[in-house]
């Protein structure tokens, strides 16, 4: 939905915590409301039962916008653990060329005051002292190719921290619209909770925060107010309700399609 | 010391984990960033985060700060003085006109 992470250079170990998942996917009201027990919080559950009605929420427009500002983030992964190899290999290197000069050139100076033949070690000498003249360059060059990666890592960076913000952004919205949504829907699931089995409209209190009924009964009031098109699935306690009550499922639920777990027919 | 700075809601997750779990190599802690102590251990468990969060990790090694070191008199004391001017107003280009004070260009042109 959000596109952002959907480059597939992203697709790697991290993408499973943070790719799809980094802003939770709105989901359609059936997919919260569609199996009972639900796992959705009963705010998430109001809130689709009042998105099935065709409700929206103030912050719908600025939610769109920001999904559509994520969907235009393309970020490259970084990678510089190359450069820096490159660099440390180099910088490796001429340590051991450096040692190895010195070394050479004492073994001549050594050779010179006793007067021994010093021709091979001074000829081992001048191509060590030119491998760590090349290495040296090639330092030089190891270092600024790291200097132009981090630079482009640091643009990088601040793409990963716009669409962060974004995200963060989005969930907030995403959340203060399901909060908007449940107190619309919070006058007929009251009244829902007067219909269904367990429900206790007393125990609704003011709003979504304040319930302290039973869940399974909040899930079937919140059935019973949505408008879902797809067959809603009782299981476990929900089926056990339902199955206990003396009203079939459809009138309690005002939903056509009711599969009830246990029962082919659903009543 | 390491900064760790992440740039993702699970990266941010992951850090905040880490410097639960391993209070004792965590110097400083920011809201989405991290300094380390500078231990091999500390390293590990910032390159366990990378691993784990690829580029959503940026590690940087820091130095401690020594302005002795670091700048000239006339940087430490062109901060002191502008620390101190009389008018709050006046931007730190102005202020330096004229003066013997660092032209603030100067100073951005010149690497530490």
């Amino acid at each position: 939905m959000t596109g952002a992470e959907s480059t597939p250079a992203e697709s790697g170990r991290a993408d499973g915590e943070d790719g799809a998942s980094a802003v939770e996917e709105p989901r359609e009201p059936g997919a919260v409301l569609g199996e009972l027990p639900s796992e959705a919080g009963l705010r998430r559950q109001l809130a689709a039962a009042a998105r099935s009605r065709g409700r929206t929420a103030s912050v719908d427009a600025e939610i769109d916008e920001i999904e559509a500002e994520l969907a235009a983030i393309e970020i490259d992964p970084v990678d510089l653990a190359a450069a820096r190899r490159r660099v440390a290999e180099t910088t490796g290197e001429i340590e051991r060329l450096k040692e190895r000069v010195a070394t050479l050139r004492g073994d001549a100076q050594a050779r010179r005051a006793v007067d021994a033949e010093a021709g091979e070690t001074l000829d081992d000498l001048e191509s060590a002292a030119a491998e760590l003249s090349a290495a040296q360059t090639e330092a030089i060059a190891a270092e600024q190719a790291l200097e132009r990666e981090r630079a482009e890592a640091a643009r990088n960076r601040d793409e990963r921290r716009r669409r962060l913000r974004l995200r963060d952004r989005l969930r907030n919205r995403r959340r203060a619209a399901r909060r908007e949504l449940a107190e619309v829907a919070y006058p007929a699931f009251r009244r829902a909770l007067a219909v269904v089995p367990g429900g206790d409209p007393s125990a609704a209190g003011t709003g979504p925060d304040a319930y302290g009924g039973d869940p399974v009964a909040a899930s079937l009031a919140a059935v019973r107010i949505a408008a879902l098109d797809g067959t809603v699935e009782l299981r476990r306690d929900a089926a056990r309700r339902i199955e206990a009550s003396e009203r079939g499922a459809r009138s309690l639920l005002r939903t056509a399609e009711v599969r009830v777990e246990g029962s082919p027919d659903g009543r | 010391m390491l900064l760790v700075v992440t740039y993702s809601a699970a990266a941010r997750t992951g850090l905040r984990n880490l410097c639960r779990r391993h209070e004792s190599v965590v110097a400083r802690r920011f809201g989405r960033a991290a300094l380390f102590d500078e231990t091999v251990y500390a390293a590990f468990l910032a390159l366990r985060l990378r691993e784990s969060y690829d580029g959503d990790v940026q590690i940087e090694r820091t130095e401690p700060f020594n302005e002795f070191v670091a700048v000239d008199d006339a940087v430490r004391e062109a901060a002191a003085a502008y620390a101190d001017r009389s008018a709050k107003s006046t931007p730190y280009a102005a202020f330096a006109a004229g003066t013997d004070h660092p032209d603030p260009d100067a100073m951005r042109g010149r690497e530490l």
